[in-house]
């Protein structure tokens, strides 16, 4: 606490550390029991480390790293979340005593980053230890460059590459000037640049020893120029403790068995031979793919897939190798060309997948989607794996024996009534594979199959692999994994990114998205076509990287020509990643999230994954004057355009009678006119509520108390003149109460109303606060939906009535969800928040047009009734 | 939070929390308490505008033909402030889901703004409410059911402010009636059933709703 006393200095010195050590860590038989669990996470586990090392921490999955990391950056929680056991210090202090003296890193950077605007994003932690506002910026200038992010402070944290939020999150956690860096699989969600990019930052932050550094991965290699220590974790204390050279010399065998990536322990995996030309299963012609009509993510691709070969897809982030992979699989619908499977399998006459039914993709077509939790649809391993054979209609005696069967094969017998989610990822990657084997397509389609696997999970993937090209199974993988290309790329596809022109962030409007999508740039997307060389035969081109990884040659400098590039991959990584079609896609339209499309059964391709990715954080019409149409209402304080619109709405409530309806709409339209809205524009936006205001008033129409000439009677229909008027009144007063809110709440920024609602209304800053995160993690659930709906369609469920599907889907993505949530928690807890005492980085003012805003608010509905007194047709609920 | 130490007792801590140790039922709100709300509020928005893509737009029509028979479909818009208390189990917590949800679907695909989050407002305290009576102790299927019918016994008197002030008594009644039913069916039991399928998903680790349904694992 004494660290953060006072404002730092200026920007050099904001993050100067002369004051400040590494912390001594001390162990004493320490142990961590989850609540609800009979297993220790944790035992035993007596170390001691010295200030500034720099530790590599090894262990099987399920050792307890994870839970050894969040223990030290005191994360752990009270005496309700699980029971602790002998002694864990910082200095001789416990560690949940001392926040911002560690900072944490997670997996998966997606669900650590906060805030939408990058500046907000690193300012979030200063802002939960309380650091005064003039100090927290300087910080953030420097923490940003510190990683080697030259960003501007509203960059959009959704348009960054894996490895740049990646290093945003690090960023993020450096402002808090911790003393212990720890971090968990920090690069296991990432590309191989991702991976140098990260490695690299953390390697300039330590170097000087003025941090202490735990870092847990697989993938040991990675850290090898880094650390000087390894420490291995068993279920019971430590298994090795030494120098990494010693460790990995004594006990490499051994680590190698337990998943870890180990140097001096080589795959014993013969590569296939190069692919010799064979018939062809599968093939493209002309193919333009993307995930919306509008956007192309690659044009013009011409491949051949070989039968009963392996073929790999390859390229940089972005480049479109997901997409294509779900193009071939029948599951994505493709914006152009010809894709045509030979006949048999094919049925006969048709040979495209995408016409094809659910269930007809089955014995097919299968696909194993990136993340397994995509793919699960059942309450059992055994149910998972036999959904597809129940689809196709196979008697359950053979569905029992086979399931059974294939269980036994992938080592999942012992969980067959496991619940699917509570797998480890290991199994759980099996397990999709698994799902799709069952139905024994004729090609099996692979997206990222190794991301993130430990070496046995990675090892038997791949034997599983050649035994099924061994069977005469055709095999398509998208991959960016190097070792994986050398043994089954048979055949290469490697795709080039489009070289589609891209404002860099220094150039103008980088983050609107909205200025792409309606304006030129789209066609231009569209013309650049990128080639495929169809077998290439040595892996080489853009995506291919060697393994080794040397840290000579890769210091990323993200300044100049490179960030534009960096910045288009993290653009459409988006748009390849993320899987869409129909589902929750839709159009950001400034008010939030958007979601417009219907949802059908791959019908309506409706994915604009990037743009989705930032959750509520579409308009940031307050910052700066991007894409022309700042105007007045953009700088009234979003508090203000609330109160303004419940003001306009709420006296109109009382009141139901023609005039008072439509003069407040009268009025409220001159207002959006005087604001400088042009009709079309203002129709767009209404355009919803027009539809549904009809709807509203067949009520009162058919069952309003009547009176006055009866036009129609019939049982207990009633059309009369009143209940006409009633209805008329409805639909009018539907209008005078939707449209402030429309104009006065829509293309709200939802940073800035947070801010708006803590500090002027001082709602309590938690709630506010979690709901925002909260509200940036829908534009992720919406791709996760959408990936969630195409997996059900290569499952052979997308046949099934739309309510079922629907409900099933809706669990999932409620699963999903919390699982999210829980991340998202613990990322916002390690960088500080929940603590009283939090100070604010941006400030929500008010001023004189505030209260004009008000004023012009309490006239419409003011006017609005007095006219409707004047001319004697007020009519309120109470006198019908 | 500073409060943490080894649990003396462990034989103890095998029994239901609430019983064994009354100290350690924590009405506070941890961040996990929040986070997980809030994403809830967020999904439950989400997965409503999704639901509404499909069916509402023919299901509205189709309510309002008939005579307050549209009150059946209320209780899906209900299931988040049910489905929060059941969760979280803090004071607040039926609330701020609906609230939360109200907010998304109005920023994704609502067209009512404000009125929108009226009804989440009312729909929530109706839950809370029941959990309060309760003091925050039973999370059974009766409460559950209960909280359904109580979100649907305050939207009431907001959907007849809107829509329904000037029906005969007839439809006011029938309304009622099916929404409270579906209100405790929809709602109440469909966000209990949810609960206890997300619990054996593993997913509510950190949650006691989530520990009671598993074993010791």
């Amino acid at each position: 606490m004494r660290r953060h006393s006072g404002p730092d200095g200026g920007a050099a010195s904001a993050l100067a550390r002369s004051d400040r050590r590494p912390p001594l860590i001390e162990l004493e038989d320490w142990g961590w029991r989850h609540a609800g669990r009979a297993r220790w996470a944790v035992r035993h586990l007596t170390c001691r480390i010295e200030p500034g090392q720099r530790v590599l921490l090894l262990g099987a999955s399920g050792a307890g790293k994870s839970t050894l990391l969040r223990a030290l950056a005191g994360l752990l929680g009270g005496a309700d979340e699980g029971e602790e056991a002998g002694r864990l210090s910082l200095d001789g202090q416990p560690a949940n005593r001392q926040p911002g003296r560690t900072g944490l890193v997670m997996q998966d950077p997606a669900s650590q980053l906060v805030l939408a605007r990058a500046g907000d994003d690193v300012a979030f932690g200063c802002e939960n230890l309380g650091l005064a506002r003039e100090s927290i910026w300087p910080r953030v200038r420097s923490s940003l460059d510190a990683v080697g992010l030259s960003l501007p402070f509203d960059h959009d944290t959704a348009e960054l590459s894996g490895g740049q939020r990646q290093r945003l999150v690090l960023a993020g956690v450096l402002a808090m000037g911790p003393d212990l860096l720890l971090l968990d699989e920090p690069t296991a969600n990432l590309d191989p640049d991702g991976v140098r990019e990260v490695r690299q930052a953390v390697a300039d932050l330590v170097d000087d020893r003025s941090r202490g550094l735990i870092v847990v991965e697989h993938r040991s290699q990675v850290w090898l120029p880094v650390i000087d220590r390894v420490l291995v974790l068993s279920a019971d204390g430590l298994l090795a403790d030494g120098s990494p050279a010693e460790v990995f010399e004594r006990h490499g065998r051994e680590l190698a068995d337990l998943g870890v990536w180990t140097p001096g322990q080589p795959l014993a995996l013969t590569p296939r031979p190069a692919g010799p030309a064979g018939p062809t299963i599968l093939s493209g012609r002309g193919l333009v793919i993307g995930h919306d009509p509008g956007r192309a993510v690659q044009t013009d691709l011409n491949l051949d897939l070989a039968a009963g070969q392996s073929t790999v897809l390859t390229g940089p982030n972005g480049a479109g190798k997901t997409t294509l992979a779900l193009t071939l699989a029948g599951l994505l619908p493709r914006l152009g060309g010809q894709l045509a499977m030979a006949d048999p399998p094919a049925p006969p006459g048709r040979p495209d997948p995408a016409t094809w039914r659910s269930r007809e993709l089955l014995t097919r077509l299968g696909t194993v989607f990136q993340e397994p939790e995509h793919q699960f649809v059942a309450n059992t391993v055994a149910d998972e794996v036999a959904v597809g054979l129940r689809a196709l209609g196979r008697p359950p005696g053979e569905v029992a024996s086979q399931t059974t069967e294939l269980l036994e094969r992938l080592h999942l017998s012992h969980l067959a009534r496991a619940n699917p989610y509570t797998l480890s990822g290991g199994e759980k990657r099996r397990l999709s594979v698994a799902t799709v084997l069952a139905t024994s397509p004729a090609v099996v389609v692979l997206d990222e199959p190794t991301f993130g696997q430990d070496r046995r999970t990675w090892i038997s993937l791949v034997e599983l692999i050649g035994q099924l090209l061994d069977q005469g199974v055709t095999v398509v993988s998208s991959t960016h994994d190097d070792d994986y290309i050398a043994l089954l790329g048979q055949h290469r596809l490697v795709l080039s990114p489009s070289d589609r022109p891209e404002p860099g962030p220094a150039g103008p409007g980088p983050g609107d998205r909205r200025q792409f999508r309606v304006g030129g740039p789209e066609s231009g997307w569209q013309e650049s076509a990128a080639s495929i060389p169809a077998s290439c035969p040595a892996a080489s081109g853009p995506g291919v990287h060697p393994t080794g990884m040397d840290p000579a040659t890769d210091a990323q400098d993200d300044g100049g020509a490179g960030r534009g590039v960096d910045t288009r991959a993290g653009v459409r990584g988006g748009a390849s990643d993320g899987v869409g079609v129909g589902g929750l896609g839709g159009v950001v339209d400034g008010s939030g999230v958007g979601v417009r499309d219907r949802l059908g059964d791959g019908a309506g391709v409706g994915a604009r994954d990037g743009a989705l990715d930032d959750g509520g954080a579409g308009a940031r019409s307050d910052r700066g004057s991007r894409g022309g149409r700042r105007n007045l209402l953009d700088r009234v304080n979003p508090t203000t355009r609330v109160a303004a619109a419940g003001i306009v709405t709420l006296p109109m409530l009382i009141s139901l009678d023609p005039v008072s309806g439509a003069v407040a709409v009268g009025l409220e339209l001159i207002v959006c006119l005087a604001l400088g809205w042009r009709p079309g524009q203002l129709v767009r936006r209404l355009a919803p509520l027009l539809l549904i205001a009809p709807v509203t008033a067949i009520g009162p129409l058919l069952y309003g108390r009547p009176g006055g000439r009866i036009y129609l009677d019939w049982w207990l229909v009633v059309v009369s003149q009143q209940s006409v008027s009633l209805a008329l009144s409805v639909l009018i007063r539907v209008i005078a109460l939707g449209l402030p809110c429309v104009v006065l709440l829509g293309r709200m920024d939802p940073t800035d109303l947070a801010d708006g609602l803590a500090q002027v209304w001082r709602l309590p800053h938690r709630f506010v606060l979690g709901a925002l995160a909260a509200f940036r993690l829908t534009g992720r659930l919406s791709r996760d939906w959408r990936s969630m709906e195409l997996a059900r369609r290569a499952r052979g469920l997308g046949d099934s009535r739309a309510l079922r599907r629907l409900a099933g889907l809706s669990f999932a993505v409620l699963v999903t969800a919390v699982r999210r949530g829980s991340e998202l928690a613990t990322a916002m807890e390690s960088r500080g928040f929940g603590r009283p005492g939090r100070s604010w980085a941006r400030v929500s003012r008010r001023g004189p047009i505030d209260r004009l805003c008000l004023i012009a608010a309490g006239a419409i509905p003011l006017i609005s009734l007095l006219a409707a007194v004047w001319s004697g047709q007020l009519r309120t609920l109470l006198s019908i | 939070m500073s409060d943490r130490s080894v649990a003396p007792d462990p034989v103890g801590s095998d029994l239901d929390p609430s019983i064994a140790r009354p100290a350690a039922r924590h009405l506070n709100w941890r961040v996990v308490d929040i986070v997980v709300a809030a994403v809830l509020g967020a999904a439950t928005g989400l997965i409503l505008v999704a639901w509404n893509t499909v069916g509402a737009a023919g299901g509205d029509v189709l309510a309002a033909l008939t005579p307050g028979l549209g009150g059946l479909a209320a209780g899906g818009w209900m299931i988040g402030g049910v489905l929060g208390g059941l969760i979280v189990r803090k004071p607040g917590a039926a609330v701020f889901v609906e609230v939360v949800a109200a907010l998304v679907s109005a920023a994704v695909g609502s067209q009512w703004g404000l009125l929108s989050l009226l009804s989440g407002l009312a729909q929530g305290l109706g839950a809370e409410l029941i959990f309060l009576v309760l003091a925050y102790r039973r999370w059974n299927l009766l409460p559950a059911l209960a909280a359904g019918a109580g979100c649907a016994l305050l939207e009431y008197p907001v959907e007849l402010i809107f829509y329904y002030g000037a029906t005969v008594p007839l439809f006011k009644i029938v309304y009622l009636v099916t929404m409270l039913l579906s209100g405790a069916v929809i709602a109440g039991g469909g966000g209990w059933l949810i609960t206890r399928a997300l619990a054996r998903t593993g997913a509510l680790n950190r949650f006691e709703a989530g520990r009671e349904t598993r074993q010791r694992v």
